[in-house]
């Protein structure tokens, strides 16, 4: 064979080679991303980039909220432990068997990217039901998201909250960090309603907090009923004209549990304590002292929660409030059982302890 | 007829055989494994027909890599058979026309 032929030859057993191994390669290659796609790739991320989360909640009647990437459209349905089942017109629902849990969905794109439940307000008085309080909460810290789970874990009804609910302050892009995503696990079940801190209020007044929240009061001020409970939430500091409108609001509600809720602890002497224990008020939730506190000022019960999650910082000025039964530093929440005519108080720290529990 | 064009054709027969004979799912490794065969031999052949080019065996040996990959993707019940037959159709065609 002549010299060129055979490197022709040659050359050309090497581009078949090339080409199959070519082949092969987009073979390996086209496997590669296959299995990748069908085995390793995860689903796509969350859609949602704030809850949905309860916002509203009735006898018959609830409300969740969200913010979606790109505005897309969001469809929410609810399945209630009857068997029943309910479409939500722009995260309202309405038409709900009153004492029902709701299990509900929200879909985007008839993909189902978040779920929840929540439970409409009894209509009985005598129906169970548990709430939560929590205080100064909101730093984003690895204590807040403990206190979270949590709280998720109580599965309450509803939460109240004592304010300072965003660290430094209550600025729209902290909320994200400080209350919803910490708290996302209890919010999709639970509608969290707030008064306001001095932290909250030094930032536009606390309007960004009032707005994300979608708070229904001003200033954190405004009066809740769930069933048999009523809660009046007060504020940062309310003078006395601000509580006495608050109790009218109360003997309104006509309820047989009726809480009050203030920023800022109310002290022995507060000529307000007599009108609280006068109009039957069960108990004051408060928080701003970074301690959980237990203590009968004037015949009241005072609850202090400013643990959930900031921290007691300098203990000089996180001191212990003189005829306290109870003063504790570790982080917790308190959760509130009604039941039979009874209020059960139960402080349970971050990891699942509980600390103190009193029942009236 | 070259070695390759001989492994083309064996493939593309037992790929048709296993198509008319095998039930599902087994069935399904051979059409892969001759899918395999008729997509990398496939590229070697028509790089072979090239050179010099002769267009009619060029073209069936081409077609071998997407009836190669057909054969590993499934589809539908018919589907194997009618790719199989396709593909065994495509590399008899060179030899036939010799």
């Amino acid at each position: 064979m002549e010299p060129g032929a055979r490197t022709y030859r040659n050359l050309r057993r090497a581009l078949v080679a090339m080409s199959m191994l070519c082949a092969l390669l987009v073979l390996g290659i086209a496997a590669v991303v296959f299995y990748w796609k069908s085995y390793l790739l995860e689903p796509r991320g969350d859609p949602f980039t704030r809850g949905p989360f309860v916002t509203r909640l009735t006898e018959q009647t609830a409300e969740l909220r969200w913010r979606v990437k790109d505005d897309v459209p969001v469809t929410v349905r609810a399945v209630g432990e009857d068997g029943s089942s309910a479409d939500a017109r722009g995260g309202a629902f309405s038409g709900l068997t009153p004492g029902t849990r709701y299990a509900w969905t929200a879909a985007v794109d008839g993909v189902t990217r978040a779920s929840g439940s929540f439970r409409t307000a009894p209509v009985t008085a005598d129906a169970r039901v548990t709430f939560a309080v929590v205080g100064d909460y909101g730093s984003g810290s690895d204590h807040e998201y403990a206190v979270g789970r949590v709280l998720a874990a109580q599965q309450p009804d509803f939460v109240l909250t004592a304010g300072d609910n965003s660290y430094l302050f209550g600025a729209s892009w902290l909320l994200d960090r400080n209350i919803f995503q910490p708290f996302r696990a209890v919010m999709r079940n639970a509608p969290l309603w707030a008064t306001l801190g001095d932290h909250d209020l030094f930032w536009r007044g606390g309007d960004d907090v009032e707005s994300a929240l979608d708070l229904p009061g001003e200033d954190g001020r405004y009066v809740v009923r769930y069933g048999p409970v009523a809660a009046v939430l007060l504020g940062h500091d309310p003078d006395a004209q601000e509580i006495r409108s608050g109790l009218r609001e109360l003997k309104r509600s006509d309820a047989p549990y009726e809480f009050v809720v203030t920023h800022r602890p109310l002290q022995k002497g507060n000529p307000l304590l007599a009108d609280l224990r006068r109009a039957g008020v069960r108990a004051v939730f408060s928080g701003h002292l970074h301690r959980y506190e237990r203590r009968m000022v004037d015949g009241v019960l005072n609850l202090t929660v400013g643990t959930s999650g900031q921290g007691p910082g300098d203990l000089e000025f996180t001191k212990r409030t003189a005829g306290s039964d109870v003063s504790l530093l570790d982080y917790g929440l308190l959760r509130v059982d009604i039941e039979g005519g009874r209020v059960r108080y139960t402080y349970i720290d971050e990891r699942g302890r509980v600390l103190d529990r009193l029942t009236t | 007829m070259s070695p390759l064009r001989i492994l083309l054709l064996v493939a593309a027969a037992a790929a048709l055989v296993a198509a008319a004979v095998l039930p599902r799912p087994a069935v399904f490794a051979p059409l892969a494994l001759a899918g395999l065969v008729l997509f990398v031999v496939g590229a070697g052949s028509a790089a072979a027909d090239a050179f010099p080019f002769r267009p009619v065996a060029f073209a069936c040996s081409l077609a071998a890599m997407p009836l190669g990959v057909l054969l590993v993707v499934r589809g539908p019940d018919v589907m194997p058979l009618v790719v199989a037959a396709l593909a065994t159709a495509s590399q008899v065609a060179p030899i036939l026309r010799r």
